[in-house]
């Protein structure tokens, strides 16, 4: 499957459903397909993708606004991290 | 922007989030579409922010997710509305300020004219008087179209009108043709025949006829009113009868000798006005031109002479919102009444910017000056500035016209 949207050039995020991370420096962070919240905190996010998980590491973090496929961070952010 | 000004309108709450699930009470606010936004983690507890309506959804939530949420702040119209629930003259203030400044705005209060040279905007004005357009009238009686056909037919140099209401504001565009006075002059001078006539007391010294009939000669003395040059121009014939009689327009040079006697005096002592530094402001507030002092000015009967200095300015709102109410300032300056004298040196100083002044006034007409023989006497309790001037200039203007 991956393999023959590659061939094709399809965007990923919408065939595979891939998180879609935009960082704006270690300011900002926008995150669209993501499926829900697993931990929040003031130093980390984590949150679910459908075949992956996500997680933001940083200071201060917080959620500016979300909605049910795309979500603002904003605050010091030290660490992408997918796992 | 747009979404801070709906929230502040319909309201919202600054809620704090206590208990172990926050992930799973975010998780099924957003599946259920509740917009929560500015997530933060405060030492145990999260705070958010939610509308005023979403609140009361967030009840089945918390139950399900065994936390508890509480208010901390409220923002809003609906919430200021009901903390100045008991300001009653508070709100009728600003209905009743509402009211007025929507009733202004149904008039106008302020007539501009653009794009006009020839006429000015005092004349103008005097005219879409007379249409009975006004500082005042009712936005709703204007008919523009019959503003710029009145406009038009009054001034045949204005080619095109155009009425706009701006705000409170009227504003006349208007468009002029420069070259049609200067054409319909020529034509009106070119039909009319008439006279030349003097316009000074003066010896002729030389007059060169372009039309007419020369009735003057060198060395002549005319009055004022005198006929120089006729417009009637005969042909006689061979045994002195009179053939023909043609009216032209009677043009031509006449050149005059002209003496002007001058006579002034300039008193020694003169009246000084001295500020003594002593004044009063009062506020104004006035409707239309007229205007009112907020504060009687008693301190200013204390002065025996005053000048009053009145500004005023209209309130306006925006660029073309102006309304009927002048706000400024009266200021009461006393002053006292001194008298001086000139020193000599002053005075003969004053005696010849007075003969300069004299001698630039005859120049805009005089070919040449002849004689200057003004003195300056000095002396006494008055400065006497006596003698004449000869000068050479045109003394010739069309006069009289024949029907």
């Amino acid at each position: 499957m991956r393999k023959f949207i590659d061939a094709l050039e399809l965007p990923k995020d919408l065939c595979l459903g891939a998180l879609n991370v935009k960082l704006t420096g270690q300011y900002e962070a926008y995150i669209e397909n993501y499926r829900s919240i697993i931990e929040y905190g003031d130093s980390i996010i984590k949150l679910q993708g459908k075949n992956s998980r996500l997680s933001i590491s940083g200071k201060n973090l917080k959620i500016v606004c979300f909605t049910k496929d795309d979500m603002k961070i904003k605050g010091y952010l030290q660490e992408v991290k997918f796992y | 922007m747009i979404e801070l000004l709906i929230n502040k309108f319909k309201g919202y709450v600054c809620v704090e989030l206590k208990g172990n699930t926050p992930e799973r009470f975010f998780n099924l606010a957003n599946a259920r579409g509740i917009h929560i936004w500015d997530i933060r983690k405060v030492d145990d507890s999260s705070s958010f922010y939610v509308s005023v309506k979403d609140v009361y959804r967030l009840k089945s939530i918390t139950k399900k997710t065994k936390m508890k949420i509480r208010i901390r702040e409220r923002y809003g119209l609906p919430f200021f509305l009901f903390c100045n629930r008991k300001r009653k003259m508070l709100f009728m203030g600003l209905l009743t300020g509402w009211v007025i400044v929507y009733v202004m705005s149904l008039y106008v209060w302020n007539i501009s004219f653009e794009g006009n040279r020839a006429h000015t905007d005092d004349e103008l004005t005097k005219f879409v008087e007379r249409l009975g357009i006004k500082e005042g009238i009712k936005q709703s009686s204007i008919e523009p179209e019959e503003i710029e056909k009145a406009i038009r037919n009054e001034f045949f140099d204005i080619t095109w009108a155009s009425v706009e209401v701006s705000g409170t504001m009227l504003r006349i565009h208007v468009r002029e043709n420069s070259n049609y006075k200067l054409d319909n002059e020529l034509e009106d001078d070119e039909e009319q025949p008439g006279d030349i006539i003097s316009t000074r007391n003066a010896t002729v010294m030389s007059i060169v006829t372009r039309s007419g009939t020369p009735l003057v000669k060198e060395g002549e003395l005319v009055k004022v009113g005198d006929k120089l040059i006729d417009g009637k121009y005969t042909l006689y014939g061979d045994d002195l009868s009179v053939i023909a009689e043609h009216f032209v327009k009677a043009d031509g040079d006449i050149v005059g000798k002209v003496i002007y006697d001058i006579n002034e005096t300039i008193a020694r002592e003169y009246e000084h006005k001295c500020y003594t530094g002593n004044e009063y402001i009062v506020k104004n507030i006035g409707y239309d031109s007229r205007q009112c002092e907020l504060v009687l000015p008693w301190e200013v009967k204390k002065y025996k002479l005053y000048d009053t200095i009145t500004t005023g300015e209209r309130i306006k709102l925006g660029d073309d919102f102006y309304l009927p109410v002048y706000i400024g300032e009266t200021v009461y300056k006393e002053y006292e009444v001194k008298q001086e004298k000139y020193t000599d040196e002053e005075l003969e100083k004053l005696a010849n910017e007075k003969i300069e002044y004299i001698l630039k006034k005859l120049e805009k007409n005089t070919i040449q000056i002849l004689d200057n023989s003004v003195k300056i006497e000095n002396g006494g309790e008055y400065c006497k500035i006596s003698g004449q001037i000869t000068v050479l200039e045109y003394i010739g203007s069309f006069g009289g016209t024949y029907e």
